[in-house]
This record gives C-alpha cells, structure tokens and sequence, in this order.
C-alpha cells in the first residue's frame, strides 16, 4: 500500500485516534506496547503504520500529520525500512521462532536512526509459548523501542500480555461512504446489507462479491432455510448440494458460519423489536423471517441459537464445514418439526 | 528520554511500597533481619501482584551493605547497579525463551563460581512455568542444594504448572490479588504525586476492571491520562476500561426483568455500537447483580455514594426482585462470559442473554423435584415385594424353578433372552473333561453342516461344558447370542448336525460369554450350602413355586435343591 492511501484511510477509519495519537506523540508521551483490537478492516495496521511514519518521518507536517511523500514514509508505507519490523502469522499461528527472532531485533540497536518499531499482526494467534516468551521484552523494552500488536479479539491473548499493553479498541466507524460505493455496484440492497454487517474490510468485500458469490450463497442459505423452517430434511441435502460446493476456501467457510449466526440474529430481531423488512440482510422474503419468528417457542429460538454458535465454534478446531453445517441442520431441525 | 509507562516509573524500589502484600513483604523483611535467607523462593500470584519486583527487591535487599530493617538502601553502588540491571551477580532470566535444558545446564555450571561484586549471587527465573520438563529436572539438583551464596528465585503466574518436586524445595510465597481499595488508594498517590486532580469514582472504575492487577491499572491509569492530560474524570475512566455507566446497567437489568425484549435488545446495540467491550459489559452486569444481592441481604453493605451511583431505581429493583432469579441471572451470564472468549460476534451472545434474561427458564425445580419424590415413592413400592420375596429366596439358598424340557424354553423365550439357569446347572452336575474335549474337537465339523448365515452366527460360539444330558455353548457377543437364542431354525440345524457328528441329541444350552463365569460361580456356591442346610428347603414355599405350580400343575413340577 502505498505511503499516500495509509494517510487517507486513517484518515477516514480512525480520526479521532489518529488525533489523538498524533497529540500523544507530539508531547513524547507514546507508552512502549499498544495492543490495537478491533474487527478485520476497521484500519488497525494503517494505524499502526501512520504512527509509526510520524515517528520516523523527516518532514512532519504542522498539523502533526507525516508527510507520506519522504524517503522514510514511503519504505515503511512499502514495507522496506530495516527498523520497522512486521511480523504476522506463518500459516494459521505465530510461531515461537518468529517470536525468537522478534526478540533479538530487540536487542540490537537500530540500523539508521534511534528507535525501532514493531508491528505484530493477528496477535491473538500465538502460541502460548511464543506469547510466553514476548512477556519479558514486552514489559521493560529497551528504550526507543515501540510495538504494536494488532488483533481482533485481544481476550484471546494471555492476559499477562493484555497487563503489560495499554489496550486500544477502534470502533468500527460510520460505514456510510462504504456502502454509498457499493451502492453505485449492481448488487441488491439486501445483499449490501448483508456485507457491512459481515465486514467493514474493502478487501474483504471485494473477495466476497467477486463471482457474485455472496450473492449465491445467500441464496443457498435462503433455501436452506426454507426447508428447514418446514422441517423438511431437505434442508440437510441442500447443504451438500448448494451450500459445501460454493466454498472456495477457509475464508469463505468462515464467513458463511458468520452469516448463519447473523440469520438466526435477524430472526432474534424480528420476533421481538419487530424490525422491518428494509433492514434486514435477509428481509428478501420477509414472511419467511416473520414466520421462523412467529412459529417459534422463545424456548426453542434460544436452544437454537445456542446450538449454532456452539457447533460453529468447531470451525476453530478444523472440523470438517460440512459436518458443522449437517449437526446445525440436524440439531435446528429438531426445533421446527 | 522518551516515555516510560506508569507501572516502569512506579514500580517499587522498597519492600514498603508494594502494595497489598503486607504479609509477605514483612516474612521477608523478617528473614533478611534474622540472616535466615532460604536458598530459593517461589513467587506465584495472578498478573500485576508484584512477583517480579519483589524478586529484585529482595535481590537489591540480600546484597546491600547498608541494609536497614531488611530494607534496601538504592543508593550504594550495588543498589544502584541492580537497579539498572548491570549488575552481573543478579542475573534475570526469561523462562519464556530460556526453557531448554541447554540454558538450565548453563545456569548450572556458573552457579559453581563465587559472586564477583555483591554478597550473593542471584538467579531470578522470570515465568518459570514455561520451563520444559527436561528443564525443571536438570534444575532439581542445583535447587536442592546450590553453593554457599546462591540463591534462586522463581516467579510465575501459573504455579499449577511446576513438578511438585521443585515446588518441594522452595520456598513459595502466594501474591493475593490485590483488594480495590488498595489499586484506589495507590493510584491516588500517584496522582497527588503527578499533581493531577481526580474523581473518586473514575478511580474505582478502573481499580474495579483491573481485577486485582496493579499493573493493569496503571496501564488504564496512563492511558485515561493520555486522552485527558489534566484530569482522571468518571466518563474517561468509562472510556478507558470500555465500561458501561452504571445507569445504562440498571436501565438493562429493569428491562429484561420486566421482560421487555425489545428494549433491552436495543440497548445492547447501543452499547456495541458505541465501541463498548462486550466482556465489560458482562462483568459490569454481574458485578451490578451481586450489589443487588447484597443491598437484598443487608442495605449497609453499599456505602451511600456508591448507592447514589447506581442509579435511583437499584433500591425498589433490589428489594422487589427475586434472590432465585438473580441467581440464575449471575448464572447465565457467567456461562456467555466464558463463550464469549472465544468468539469474533460477541453481539450475537449478547443479543441471546438478553432473550433469556428476559424468559428465564420457568423455574421448575420445585415440580421436578416434586415429581422426582412421586417416581422414588412408587418404585419403593414396586420394589417391595421383591424384597421380600428376595428374602425369602435367600434363606433356603434353593434354586427353585424347575421348568420342562429346556430345549423349549431356550427356543421360546421372549427378549431379553435368560440364560436357562436350572438345565446349566444339571449339565453342570454331570460335566465332564471328556465329554467337552469331544465336542469341542468336532464343534468345527458341526458348524460345517449348518448354512452359511447359521454358521457366521455360530461361528462366535464354542462349547464351555458337557455332559450327557446337554452342552453349554458360550457366545462372545451378546446380541448374536440373543439372535441364536431366538432363532428355532438354526437350532433344528445344530440338532440335526449333532445327530449326524456325534450320533447323539443332547439339548444345546445358550449361554452369553459375559455371563458364563458368572453362572458358573452360582452354580458353586449353590453346591456348596446343599450339604450345609438341608431341612428347611421343604418348609418353605416360596411364590415362584407356588406360581411355577399354578402354571404347569404341581404332578409336572419336582422341586430341588441344587
């Protein structure tokens, strides 16, 4: 990315913690480890990235903001600058290795100026060793040194870490100018209701719509539904025949299970606020959500909600999708009939 | 100099300033006045309790010259080095990246030479649960007894994790969590010391969500500094710990407990989109309903301004609200909180807490329990005349069913098939090696007359004793017994192949192999008390005969005492 669009995104994402920042920094008052959380794509790497620009930055504008244009901003925009370490996940985890390595970039004195950065991305995935062993140089850095940790869920790091952190959580912000952009695209407005409730992430998004595949497959969610608000074992073949062949991969599985929550949310919505079809996600066929609302015991909706995001936990410990969605179907059915 | 974070500038450089740990801090202080230092300690304790600067205070405390009340002066050269961490006798080591056995072993060899500056030489083992266990057993020895002027000092905030036998040879020390009023009372001195004004209830705010950590909240203190320079005020304190106002809390509780869904739902969407902590929230909702259980149980337990806090309505809310239902609502919560931890959605377990906040399950232990007596009453009931038949039973020691030809009543038995205890026990009167070791040679040459289905069931079988008068045959799976048991076909089969390999028919007795041993066993027991009592057999009639009379008239029936 370059030097220019991390401005601007912050800008757009995280003004109030770009200004506040930038106020901390100006007054030398930046603490050693900031532990960044938020939701994917609420713009907690550029954020990280603007700091440290403003801290390396040779031409820092009057208003506190660096300039994106020099020679330091742009290898650390790019990735490049041998002060600035980034580290993420090699594969599903952060290895104590990396960690290791981490560790002795600590140590050593920076390459061209005073201080050193570091960004860790997707914290919450260390192992445990590796969190154990960033405990000591994460309490009583060497001075000059600065590391942001970036996650999106921070109570699935060790505690002893949080302690150590002084914890930011970004808010997802207004997503008015995302979706008036998506509204110039072809996609229905259900559909794009759908898609700010998934993921404020522009990258995300563009994976999601690109073969109009959150198109498809809500559609398969949407029959699979039907027939499992008729209590009709159909449900359980339509997810080997619509929805398991429309998955390209581990993300999409993800976000699948995360819109099946997001239904039965929005079933939750309208049995009791009442919620018009206009804001629903899957208000298409709105006599289907005012039907699964009505039919249902509240009993029975909280057994069934339970039992979804009990069994979509699985998708954590690399069960099969497929079997994820045949036990919600198996156990949801259970339910309606 | 750039910035250090509050808990680097005020960590404590006497035994005096740790806060919230008077007991251990005075143990040591005695122990350093009395020269009766231990060669190692265990320091274990939750996060921020103060494990690691205890460590190096007592460190700083066991080398300086100036020791005074077991106080280190930080002031001498050697205070001072250790201060800085340059001194070389006291040696920090990070467990964490240090866990092989390699950097025990090295530990190990220098531990061997003399301090160089100070009095002693120092080993602190900073998380010392992530040693591997090679580690901990080539640290044993050393620990036990290290040279003269060798003292280890273990932290770690998982004690669970440690061999009992390294715990063994230390000296542990538990750190408590430490109380709120102590984190308020430290951070009030903080702020009087950085001359910056506060309110009193942003204070607690934070003490209360640090959960007994110091450092926590001082990394809350530092940054509700950093959005407000000049003052620490109730709102910031919100802000920083991503807690909910104690209104908003009550507002929620009048609301789910008036079972209004809808509000209550749209409240919990507020608060998320407001950038609210969902893990906050929840602990502020189940702090909030334990004062409402404690104001339930003794209105003096919640000092007057803190009642003012809580909003106007906690009162009448506490006093008119169920204790039962308050249970179950902690109870709820605390299941969600530990869901919670491991999701990306916590909006969607919040949404459902509060439908059932709302509906609580109907409180139906009271009935459950009413209809789990009723079910115990009329088992007793139908228990009791078993008892006392079984009584009965016992006292002639007498298997009393005597029933016809047994080849019948294996074959007609309904489920669940018994094994045919009275014909087992004539065959087994009459058994013989020979006559076993016979059939069990040719029990391969019968199996070869029967149809392949037949022979795949009784394939499983073999024969566990003969006589004469019958074999028994022992199956290894219960359900292809009960097929074979019930199967008149394959029984004619056997009998014709029996007739055909041996020449004879003897009646073929099923028995499952689980059982056999059993059966057996009961069978010699029996055998035994049949010399031992044999005169009250007759005098009682016990209702299976009676029955067994009524049923085949009392000319079939011969009564034994087997």
């Amino acid at each position: 990315m370059k030097a220019a669009q991390v401005l601007t995104a912050v800008e757009m994402q995280q003004p109030e913690l770009e200004h506040h920042f930038l106020q901390v920094i100006a007054k030398h008052e930046l603490s050693h480890a900031y532990l960044f959380s938020g939701t994917s794509g609420v713009g907690k790497k550029n954020l990280a990235l603007l700091l440290t620009m403003r801290l390396f930055c040779s031409n820092v504008q009057a208003t506190g903001v660096p300039c994106g244009k020099c020679n330091e901003c742009l290898r650390i925009a790019a990735g490049e600058h041998p002060d600035v370490l980034m580290v993420k996940p090699t594969g599903s985890s952060l290895k104590v290795d990396q960690i290791r390595e981490v560790r002795r970039e600590f140590s050593k004195s920076a390459v061209e100026g005073q201080q050193k950065v570091f960004i860790i991305s997707e914290a919450e995935t260390m192992t445990t060793e590796a969190a154990n062993s960033l405990l000591k140089s994460l309490e009583e850095p060497p001075t000059h040194v600065t590391v942001f940790l970036l996650t999106n869920n921070y109570h699935r790091l060790l505690p002893t870490i949080i302690s150590r952190t002084q914890v930011v959580e970004l808010a997802v912000q207004d997503q008015a100018e995302l979706k008036t952009k998506l509204k110039q695209g072809p996609l229905p407005h259900s559909t794009i209701q759908l898609l700010l409730n998934l993921t404020s992430d522009a990258r995300q998004i563009e994976r999601l719509t690109e073969d109009d595949w959150i198109v498809k497959s809500k559609q398969g969610l949407e029959r699979w539904f039907r027939w499992l608000l008729q209590g009709d074992w159909q449900a359980f073949l339509t997810v080997q025949t619509n929805l398991v062949p429309l998955m390209r991969d581990r993300n999409d599985q993800d976000v699948t299970i995360q819109m099946i929550c997001f239904l039965f949310q929005e079933v939750l919505q309208v049995k009791y606020q009442g919620t018009g079809s206009e804001q629903l996600a899957f208000g298409d066929d709105y006599k289907m959500m005012q039907q699964a609302a009505n039919s249902l015991s509240d009993q029975q909706l909280i057994a069934i909600i339970e039992n979804v995001l009990t069994i979509s936990r699985f998708q954590q410990n690399n069960v099969s999708f497929q079997n994820i969605l045949e036990a919600i179907t198996l156990k949801s059915l259970r339910e309606f009939q | 100099m750039s910035y250090q974070a509050l808990y680097r500038v005020w960590r404590p450089q006497r035994f005096d300033e740790i806060v919230g740990q008077p007991v251990i801090t005075k143990t040591l202080k005695n122990a350093l006045i009395t020269k009766q230092i231990s060669h190692a300690y265990l320091f274990s304790g939750p996060r921020g309790t103060g494990k690691t600067s205890t460590a190096k205070i007592l460190a700083k405390a066991v080398n300086c010259p100036k020791q005074q009340d077991g106080e280190p002066c930080n002031q001498c050269p050697i205070c001072l080095a250790i201060n800085q961490g340059a001194l070389n006798d006291v040696i920090e080591i990070d467990a964490a990246s240090n866990n092989g056995v390699e950097e025990i072993r090295n530990i190990r060899d220098k531990a061997k030479y003399a301090p160089t500056e100070a009095a002693y030489k120092v080993y602190i083992i900073d998380e010392v649960h992530m040693l591997s266990t090679g580690a901990f057993n080539a640290l044993l020895k050393t620990l036990e007894e290290p040279p003269a002027q060798v003292i280890f000092i273990l932290a770690t905030t998982e004690p669970h994790k440690l061999p009992a036998t390294i715990i063994s040879r230390v000296q542990r020390f538990s750190f408590k969590r430490i109380s709120a009023t102590a984190i308020v009372a430290q951070l009030e001195k903080i702020l009087a010391a950085k001359q910056i004004t506060y309110d009193d209830q942003g204070l607690k705010v934070i003490a209360q969500s640090a959960e007994g950590g110091l450092r926590d909240a001082l990394s809350m203190l530092d940054q509700a500094l950093a959005y407000q320079q000049d003052r620490v005020t109730y709102e910031n304190a919100l802000q920083v710990t991503g807690s909910v106002a104690r209104v908003e809390l009550q507002n929620y509780f009048v609301a789910v407990f008036r079972h209004e869904v809808a509000t209550g739902l749209a409240m919990v969407q507020t608060i998320l989109s407001q950038g609210k902590d969902a893990h906050q929230f929840i602990e502020d909702l189940i702090d909030y309903a334990q004062k409402m259980l404690l104001y339930q149980q003794d209105q003096t337990m919640i000092p007057a301004n803190e009642l003012a806090m809580l909003g106007e309505r906690f009162p009448t809310m506490a006093q008119a609200t169920d204790a039962t239902l308050i249970y179950q609502a902690i109870e709820t919560m605390g299941q969600v909180q530990q869901q919670l931890r491991a999701t990306y959605q916590p909006d969607v377990y919040l949404e459902l807490l509060t439908v059932k906040l709302a509906h609580p399950k109907p409180n139906d232990l009271v009935a459950e329990v009413h209809q789990l007596q009723q079910q115990v009453t009329t088992l007793q009931q139908q228990l009791k005349p078993d008892l006392q038949r079984e009584k009965r039973d016992e006292q002639p020691a007498t298997s009393t069913t005597a029933t016809p030809a047994p080849r019948t009543t294996v074959s007609e038995k309904p489920r669940p098939l018994k094994a045919d205890l009275t014909a087992i026990f004539q065959v087994l009167q009459t058994a013989t090696r020979k006559a076993l070791t016979n059939y069990q040679q040719h029990w391969e040459q019968l199996l070869g007359s029967l149809s392949v289905t037949q022979r795949a069931v009784m394939h499983v079988s073999k024969p566990v004793a003969a006589s004469d008068q019958g074999v028994v045959v022992a199956f290894d799976y219960d359900f292809l017994y009960e097929k074979a048991g019930h199967d008149q076909e394959l029984q004619t089969a056997l009998q014709t192949g029996l007739e055909q390999v041996f020449g004879t028919t003897v009646p073929l007795l099923f028995v499952a192999q689980a059982e056999w041993p059993k059966i057996r066993q009961e069978y010699l027991d029996r055998k035994q008390p049949k010399q031992a009592i044999p005169t009250t057999e007759k005098t009682v009639e016990t209702p299976l005969v009676t029955k067994a009379k009524d049923l085949f008239g009392s000319e079939l029936i011969k009564i034994e005492n087997n």
